[in-house]
């Protein structure tokens, strides 16, 4: 059973409309498989869009598209031992999860009023941000740009996760998980959620690159320098977009992405 | 074999299919605006359909040539002439695939219909692709940066067939599409130019717009000032109505997207357009109506059409 919706876009693309972003993440996941017939597959807030590479290859795509959709939501719970198949793979899959650790200098102009807007101190807000693990959601703003998202908020309305608890708490995916300070040890492990947190009234005319920004219910950090009207808790050296690089993008959908308080200015550097 | 450019006129844009496949990074397809245009560019120097060509606004634009070359200029109507080393001058016209020698120059005048020229070169246009794709993006500044006067462009050898000597537009035809012609209005009255139409596949969210949205789609409107490889606005006749108020939350969009923001006036994504636009798209064009778009001045009448498909 599914609640997707498939939305004809032109001559050349599909929209998914799902029923919440834990619901749109999970489908982009699974419609990146069918590349090469999906040539671009963007993840958003509630819908998942596919193109193909003409309206010649759209009906074969959607016919892809519903078979998917056919075979239901993802992450199901196993309810007997022929699932059980389904979901060890799904489990690979989830231990193949990049993880990324971004140092952060929490030193952002709206440091203050986001930690006064969440009613907590700027250094329990702090806390709170870099013991969060977040989630890279789709991108869409400018190249290298990603929508994070409290990874929580993805196993929302998806069912019950079985990967053995290490969710949301401290990484435990070794490496640089390890380097971590979890919640400083005052809240067992466990990280409180963020609130929402509204757009600035009116967008700033330039946000300086790796800018740390939070909106809504996303953190993002930006990659370069633009307009934007997130509101800015730190700035980070992390590289976000470099077209000379291999791999452009720093970031990629389903990225694990935790921040790590750099203090002031690193004197190495 | 290179070209130099002495003049670059308002944009001169390296462009060729896009880059499509990368928006899950936010890096959008981009591209050629008029796609046909530089398609038929390309094919009529036998040259590989993905290889780079100019995208050139509004002509202005000179170059010169040190070794033998064939080029190809098409898209916007307008004076072509060629100057060889000795001083002999020659006019042309867009449509016409032109031979020239060492030493001459090349110059693209405005157009007289159409506002996007495309010059391709037999070989194509070398510089370093960024994700696979030579395409200038506007919006994200990815791609080769815009020629500009003294640039020196390399071409390259993807060849794949002969090229067709002596091949022109026949008789200078227009494309259908291009720039605002003067006809007659459908009452036989009228003297004004006829409105392009602009044929509208309906979705992803017609069902967020009263059926008399597409009536007020469907009268004449005009192109906006806000106009460029991002997106073009349309002045239209009245406000298109929505069922709701509010905004949409962001969702993955196409090249020819219309948006129609709460102030009623559609906003057609171009090859540059973001990847996620945040107003309800009642419609997206046909690509055929895309490339007409590109190729339309600020004033010009257009219309849109309801197509099933």
């Amino acid at each position: 059973m599914t609640t997707t919706r498939i939305r004809r876009c032109g001559e050349a693309a599909l929209l998914l409309d799902c029923a919440d972003l834990a619901e749109a993440v999970a489908l982009a996941g699974r419609v990146e498989h069918l590349r090469p017939e999906a040539v671009d597959v963007v993840a958003a807030a509630r819908t998942v869009l596919v193109t193909a590479r003409d309206a010649s290859a759209v009906p074969a795509l959607r016919r892809r598209v519903e078979n998917l959709l056919a075979q239901g939501p993802p992450r199901h719970p196993a309810q007997d031992p022929g699932e059980v198949a389904q979901d060890v793979a799904q489990e690979v899959a989830q231990a193949a999860v990049r993880e990324v650790v971004l140092d952060v200098r929490y030193d952002g102009p709206d440091l203050a009023a986001v930690a006064d807007l969440v009613g907590v101190s700027t250094e329990a807000l702090v806390r709170r941000h870099t013991s969060i693990t977040w989630r890279a959601a789709f991108g869409g703003f400018a190249p290298g740009f990603f929508y994070l998202v409290d990874e929580r908020e993805l196993e929302g309305s998806a069912g019950v996760r079985s990967d053995g608890g290490g969710g949301a708490g401290v990484g435990s995916a070794g490496g640089d998980g390890d380097a971590i300070e979890g919640g400083g040890g005052s809240s067992g492990g466990v990280a409180e959620p963020l609130p929402s947190v509204p757009r600035l009234g009116s967008p700033r005319p330039r946000v300086p690159a790796g800018s740390v920004g939070l909106a809504d219910r996303f953190c993002a950090v930006y990659p370069g320098a633009s307009p934007g009207g997130w509101r800015l808790v730190g700035t980070t050296d992390a590289v976000l977009w470099d077209s000379d690089r291999p791999d452009p993008a720093l970031l990629a959908p389903g990225d694990r992405v935790r921040f790590r308080a750099a203090g002031p200015r690193d004197p190495t550097r | 074999m290179s070209l130099m450019i002495l003049r670059a006129g308002p944009s001169a844009l390296v462009q060729d299919l896009g880059r499509p496949g990368h928006a899950s990074l936010g890096v959008t397809a981009s591209g050629a605006a008029d796609r046909a245009a530089a398609a038929l560019a390309l094919r009529c120097l036998g040259t590989h359909p993905g290889a780079a060509v100019l995208e050139l606004l509004l002509g202005g634009f000179v170059l010169m040539t040190d070794a033998p070359a064939v080029v190809a200029v098409t898209g916007a109507r307008g004076l072509v002439v060629v100057t060889t080393p000795s001083g002999s001058r020659r006019t042309a016209a867009t449509g016409e695939v032109l031979r020239l020698d060492a030493g001459s120059t090349l110059e693209i005048g405005r157009p007289d219909a159409g506002v996007r020229t495309y010059l391709g070169v037999r070989g194509g246009i070398e510089v370093p692709r960024v994700l696979g794709s030579r395409s200038r993006d506007t919006l994200s500044g990815l791609g080769p940066p815009p020629v500009v006067a003294g640039d020196v462009l390399a071409v390259g050898d993807s060849v794949v067939a002969p090229w067709a000597d002596h091949w022109h537009a026949a008789g200078g035809a227009p494309r259908g599409g291009i720039g605002p012609r003067v006809g007659m209005g459908s009452d036989g009255r009228g003297r004004g130019p006829a409105p392009v139409v602009l044929e509208v596949i309906p979705g992803p969210r017609d069902d967020l717009f009263p059926p008399g949205a597409w009536q007020v789609l469907a009268e004449t409107g005009h192109v906006s000032g806000h106009a460029d490889r991002v997106g073009v606005r349309i002045d239209p006749a009245r406000p298109v109505p929505r069922l709701g108020g509010g905004e949409i939350p962001s969702e993955g969009m196409v090249r020819g997207a219309v948006q129609i923001p709460a102030d009623g006036s559609p906003v057609v994504f171009g090859p540059d357009h973001p990847v996620t636009g945040g107003y309800p798209v009642i419609g997206v064009l046909t690509s055929r109506s895309s490339d007409a778009l590109s190729q339309l001045l600020p004033g010009a009448p257009v219309s849109f059409r309801r197509v099933s498909e």
